[in-house]
Formats: C-alpha cells, sequence, structure tokens
C-alpha cells in the first residue's frame, strides 16, 4: 500500500487537519500575547501598582485620560525613564537631585526635560521645596 | 529693550518714565543657555534679574527648589538685601532671556532716589515675600544644623 491510500489508512488527513489547528492555534496564542505584553508592562511601570489598578479599573481610565493630552509625544519616553528614577529616589523628591541623577545616567537634556514634565504637570511641587511625581 | 517695555513688567509697573528710564540705562539683557548658572549659592550678590523668558531653577543646600516660569518675575534679590550674597543657585532650564541689572549700581539707585528706592523695594518684597521666608526658613534649619555641629564639637 502507497500514495493517497497509506495515508488514508493510518488516519494521515485526520492527523495533519489536528497537526495544522495545533500549530495555528499556537501562533494565534502567541501573536496575542505579543500584542498585550507591551499593556502588561506599561501596567507594572505605571507607579508599580499593578494590584491597585486592576483592582479599580474604573479609576485607571480616568487617570490616563488626565495625563495623554498633557504629556507630549516626544517625552514620553522620558516620562518613563524619570519615573524610574523619581521611584527609586522615592517621593517627595529633590529636583536638583533628579537633574543630577538623570546627567549621571546620561539622559537627554535634563534640564529641558524636567522643564517640560512640570509644564505639563508630571512633576508638581509640594509647596516645601520638594516636588511630587503626578497629582497626588 | 526699550523703556517703555521696561515699563510693563510687573517690577517695575509703577514707575514714571524717568525713572523707568534710570533703571533702564543700567540693565542689560542677556541671553541664556539651557542648564547655564545665573548665580551660585554663597557667592556676592553681585546681580539682580529679571526674566523675559525660559524657565529656571532656584535651588537650596538642603535640596529643596523652586522654579520660575512667568515674564517678569524676579531673582538674585540678595543683591538689594543684606547680607548681599546669593541664598541659593539659580540654573536655567531652558534657554532664555533674562534682564540683569549690577547689584551696586541698582543699589547706589534705590538709595539715591527714595520715592524709585521704595516703589522698587516694596515691588520685591511682594514678588519674594514667600521666597524670602522659604529662604529664612532654609537658613535657620542650616545655623541649627551648624550650632549641632558646634556643640557637637566642644
Amino acid at each position: 500500500m502507497y500514495g493517497f491510500e497509506a495515508i488514508s489508512h493510518h488516519n494521515g488527513w485526520a492527523i495533519s487537519v489536528v497537526g495544522i489547528l495545533i500549530v495555528f492555534t499556537g501562533l494565534v496564542t502567541l501573536s496575542l500575547l505579543i500584542r498585550v505584553f507591551p499593556k502588561i508592562i506599561a501596567r507594572i511601570e505605571d507607579n508599580g501598582k499593578p494590584n491597585a489598578q486592576s483592582s479599580s479599573p474604573q479609576k485607571t481610565i480616568p487617570q490616563s485620560k488626565k495625563q495623554e493630552p498633557s504629556i507630549d509625544s516626544s517625552i514620553k519616553e522620558a516620562v518613563r525613564q524619570y519615573q524610574y528614577l523619581i521611584s527609586w529616589m522615592g517621593e517627595p523628591f529633590s529636583l536638583p537631585r533628579l537633574i543630577e541623577l538623570a546627567e549621571k545616567r546620561g539622559l537627554v537634556r535634563p534640564h529641558a526635560t524636567v522643564s517640560q514634565m512640570i509644564h505639563a504637570s508630571v512633576i508638581q511641587p509640594d509647596g516645601k521645596g520638594y516636588f511630587l511625581w503626578h497629582a497626588k | 529693550m526699550t523703556v517703555e517695555e521696561l515699563q510693563q513688567l510687573d517690577v517695575f509697573k509703577d514707575l514714571s518714565y524717568s525713572e523707568a528710564a534710570q533703571i533702564h540705562a543700567i540693565s542689560k539683557a542677556a541671553r541664556v543657555n539651557e542648564g547655564e548658572s545665573l548665580f551660585e549659592m554663597g557667592n556676592p550678590a553681585h546681580t539682580f534679574f529679571v526674566i523675559l523668558s525660559g524657565d529656571y531653577m532656584i535651588f537650596f543646600k538642603d535640596g529643596t527648589a523652586f522654579t520660575l516660569h512667568q515674564r517678569g518675575e524676579i531673582t538674585g534679590w540678595s543683591t538689594v538685601v543684606r547680607p548681599y550674597q546669593y541664598t541659593g543657585t539659580a540654573v536655567a532650564l531652558t534657554e532664555g532671556k533674562v534682564l540683569a541689572f549690577d547689584g551696586s549700581e541698582l543699589l547706589r539707585l534705590v538709595q539715591g532716589d527714595a520715592a524709585l528706592g521704595d516703589k522698587i523695594m516694596a515691588k520685591v518684597y511682594a514678588n519674594v515675600g514667600e521666597r524670602i521666608a522659604f529662604a529664612q526658613s532654609r537658613t535657620i534649619e542650616n545655623e541649627s544644623f551648624k550650632t549641632n555641629d558646634i556643640s557637637m564639637e566642644e
């Protein structure tokens, strides 16, 4: 027994279909995971409080709506970098110390970036000479 | 900058044309680059600045700071207030333009013309009232630290 006859005899067609389905299901799952991966990372990085946000999704939406229009797209990446520095420094933080750290880390134009973030209210004074990340 | 433009700045708003002309004569417009220092803490206060454009940060030894963004805001007021020594450091956050006044010439004008002096000093104190209190609180804290250090050394 050879050829198509042998394939049919040993359930080759069914096995092929199952194989194709398994591969496609895997690829679709993988692509979906890759698609949501940046969102998951962004949520984890956002204030380092993924649990608080996931538990109150309704609060997350207005907060992001508040920030989005004020943050220039050109400083979005800088915002992420500075957020990391500030989370390391703790709040309230010293503005000159933040600029000093940014310079040491080799971030581009720290003075102008900090100024942009103040204008966008990403960084706000606490009234005592120190600064806070976002309005709290 | 013309005398008329100078009169539009809040700190000089109440000056007559002739008074503003005297102030204008000792003013120098200067460009400031991003990251450039206008003055440094502890140095003798030689220059008084009025902001024309740009953003600036004034910071102190303990890491506290405030920022200036508005045209007409003033900094370097230690030039006309004893002990004539800068209490903080001013850095430009963006490039901008300032109007610089030589401290001794400004003092000469302020002390030589009582009416002019009153008008300028009233504006200076009105503008920097909060900052003076802020700076004084910093000085008191620093002095208490020094006192503690001295008593510990003793």
